[in-house]
């Protein structure tokens, strides 16, 4: 082993960490921060008139003069047939169980002969795509990685599956990419796509569910060897 | 607010990489990081005008986790005093060596080579927000690649193929 890093090996090992590390990130949104701000504007404008000795009548008063969001339309809820939060967890866990994601050992998998798991996630469909996963694995010779999606629910979603460079910032899919349509159901099979990703691309999935699928839906991925 | 929200888009994830890498705690991570991008939209007006206001969010994050960490820590000696036991964290979701790996360098070592790697920084630009020579920082740097070749071993030392 040599004594230090090459830049190049640095840069590939930080690469790698943050393909895996945005596996897991679900930003909360722009929105949700506009959502605080307005928030924290309006406790400290109530909390002003408080201290100024208004009645609590003249507070609201103020407090509504100042929040934009009053007049605005209000955000679109979900449609009146989507699933509880409590009932959307339930199957983003059934998702995952169907994967196997309940808990993942991959030197118990070695030991049976099982491919090791390099990443995984799951969640409910709640809009949009569901983010961009890349991920690759030192140890994988190969560079050959099969990608697993399944979907618990109603309705469908596409997954779309691709080898690229990882340093890219910018994640457009190419034209190339596979896609595949995965049926959601309450006994799903998982729907498989093998791609060859040779270091140093990585394996990057996107997960968009198709409008019937949003909010009665969720989904499990998880990219392994092959 | 659209140039909010793009620019939300184009730095959260990447920020919240850099602050878990250097912090080890992906949830803490999200929280500041959010939290640091709310700030920011209060003052979006002056924020905005700046050249870097990446790099703004970036420092408020930092300083965020860094409080939060030290607070964590008082709570977490005395919960220890109390119970007589250590309270240990439960395993994460998934395991990351490269994470545990830079927990192990100096905070120094470890702030230059995420600013370095992660945020893609030039030295000179770390030297200056350290306040240090560049020297110095590429000193830091030099003893990071050497402590992370020794902590993660030959997956991460073996030549990519081609």
């Amino acid at each position: 082993m040599p004594e230090e890093l090459t830049e190049e090996q640095t840069r590939a090992a930080f690469a790698d960490l943050r393909a895996a590390d945005l596996t897991f990130i679900r930003p909360p949104g722009s929105a949700e921060a506009l959502r605080t701000v307005r928030r924290r504007r309006r406790a400290g404008v109530v909390a002003a008139a408080a201290g100024a000795g208004l009645v609590l009548a003249g507070s609201a008063t103020v407090a509504a003069r100042v929040d934009p969001d009053r007049a605005a339309p209000a955000a679109p809820s979900p449609a009146p047939s989507a699933l509880s939060d409590a009932e959307l967890d339930r199957l983003s866990e059934a998702a995952a169980a169907a994967l196997g994601l309940t808990t993942v050992d991959n030197k118990k998998r070695r030991s049976q002969g099982l491919p090791r798991i390099v990443s995984s996630n799951h969640g409910p469909l709640r809009g949009g795509d569901q983010g961009v996963a890349g991920v690759s694995s030192g140890t994988n010779q190969t560079g050959v990685y099969v990608v697993e999606v399944v979907c618990v629910g109603t309705g469908t979603l596409h997954a779309l599956v691709w080898a690229a460079d990882g340093i890219s910032r910018d994640r457009p899919v190419p034209p190339g990419a596979a896609d595949v349509q995965v049926s959601c159901g309450d006994r799903p099979t998982p729907v498989e796509v093998t791609v060859s990703a040779p270091r140093p691309k990585l394996v990057f999935t996107r997960i968009e569910p198709d409008p019937s699928a949003i909010g009665r839906a969720a989904y499990a991925r998880l990219t392994r060897h092959q | 607010m659209t140039d909010f929200d793009d620019f939300y888009a184009a730095h959260y994830a990447d920020l919240t990489v850099q602050v878990h890498a250097y912090f080890g705690d992906r949830h803490e991570a999200q929280d500041v990081v959010q939290e640091a991008f709310c700030r920011a939209l209060a003052r979006w007006r002056q924020v905005s005008g700046y050249d870097d206001p990446a790099a703004w969010v970036r420092r408020v994050a930092w300083n965020l986790a860094t409080s939060r960490w030290r607070r964590l820590r008082t709570v977490r000696a005395f919960h220890s005093r109390q119970r007589g036991e250590p309270v240990v964290d439960g395993p994460g979701p998934e395991h990351l060596a490269l994470v545990e790996a830079l927990a192990t360098l100096p905070a120094a070592q470890r702030r230059a080579m995420v600013l370095r790697y992660l945020a893609d920084l030039p030295v000179a630009e770390i030297a200056d927000r350290e306040r240090v020579p560049e020297g110095t920082v590429r000193s830091w740097l030099h003893r990071g690649r050497v402590t992370l070749a020794a902590r993660l071993g030959p997956a991460y030392t073996e030549v990519p193929h081609a």
